[in-house]
């Protein structure tokens, strides 16, 4: 016995819990980094989903700011990470970076069609009384080649975040890169 | 403001030999999609998934996981399904596994696509895997299966779609 579903059969929309803020696509000049700004306070946390590819030769680190106003480029971000390079899973820490570092290799090099994938979420973003952390799940498969990573970053301030940054830790972004920001309401 | 996360279609295993799960005709009008899982095998291996009906050697897998003992990694290539939920023990007989699926830009036609993917069963694994499908395809139809053995009586699962602004 087979359970098929025609897809739509059951569609039914869901309350606005979940709302697209922004989006951006990458066009074919590429782009240096992705900038979310004047994002507003009404939501409890954010996601921000992603596929990604560089334009230079090598595979990229996936690198984020934040700020109020403006992007935090002290010394204030940490990082735990987990990850599975296909034959042994190992663990990594940063602290006092002037990034969060969100993904290792994660952006493929310009050539062929493969892009990274991540899920990050910005938990408690607009919160004044808390550090913010974020968490993400982030892989690259490439048939041969690739890693699948649990990472966890803090921003150590308060400040609520109205402001993200994203970029490779070289070069650009490549063309069909995809970066959709979401609201998620408490 | 209209709904950006919405159930397309679900379905529930009824009876002891549903070996796989379809999905078709999936809109193009989602940015992302997710299927979610919850359920068991009766003598099942893990989740695997065929898209758009390719039964060629187009997928491949990067997984890590831990059993309880270690953490580990390990990569399937040239596969004729990706393993998009576990990799490292059948499911469990009981209704208790679940995994989370994400199929990123699935309706574009110029990348190949990448799935996200979560799965616990507490009483053997936690997993995340990611896998690639080479293919610059929209994604119209999904499968899901344990090679030939059946789901459990109750299992589900639900596709959801996200919109993008």
């Amino acid at each position: 016995m087979i359970g098929n579903v025609i897809a739509g059969m059951f569609a039914e929309g869901v309350s606005g819990d979940f709302e697209s803020i922004a989006t951006v696509s990458v066009g074919v000049s590429g782009s240096a980094t992705i900038d979310f700004s004047s994002i507003p306070s009404t939501y409890q946390h954010l996601q921000i989903r992603a596929i990604g590819k560089a334009t230079g030769a090598g595979h990229e680190d996936l690198l984020v700011r934040v700020g109020n106003g403006s992007l935090d480029t002290g010394s204030n971000y940490t990082r735990h990470a987990l990850f599975g390079q296909g034959t042994s899973a190992a663990s990594q820490a940063d602290i006092n970076q002037s990034y969060a570092r969100v993904a290792d290799n994660w952006a493929p090099p310009s050539s062929g069609s493969i892009y990274g994938v991540i899920v990050i979420e910005i938990l408690d973003y607009a919160n004044t009384n808390k550090f913010k952390t974020f968490r993400s799940l982030n892989g690259r498969d490439s048939n041969g080649s690739g890693a699948v990573g649990l990472f966890g970053n803090l921003w150590r301030s308060t400040s609520a975040i109205d402001t993200i940054r994203l970029y490779p830790a070289a070069n650009s972004f490549a063309q069909y890169s995809h970066f959709a920001l979401y609201g998620i309401k408490g | 403001m209209p709904a950006t996360y919405e159930p397309i279609a679900t379905t529930t295993v009824s009876g002891s030999s549903t070996t796989s799960v379809t999905f078709s005709s999936i809109s193009s009008a989602y940015t992302d999609i997710i299927v979610i899982f919850n359920g068991g095998g009766t003598n099942p291996s893990n989740i695997q998934m065929q898209l758009n009906s390719d039964t060629g050697t187009n997928y491949s897998t990067t997984s890590m996981y831990g059993t309880g003992t270690t953490a580990t990694s390990a990569r399937y290539t040239n596969l004729n399904l990706m393993y998009s939920a576990g990799v490292a023990a059948a499911l469990p007989t009981t209704l208790s596994a679940m995994g989370i699926m994400s199929i990123m830009n699935y309706s574009n036609t110029t990348t190949n696509k990448t799935i996200l993917s979560r799965y616990s069963n507490a009483s053997a694994e936690t997993t995340t895997n990611v896998s690639l499908w080479r293919n610059t395809a929209a994604i119209h139809t999904i499968r899901l299966f344990s090679y030939s053995q059946a789901f459990l009586d109750g299992s589900t699962f639900t596709l959801y779609g996200i919109k993008a602004a």
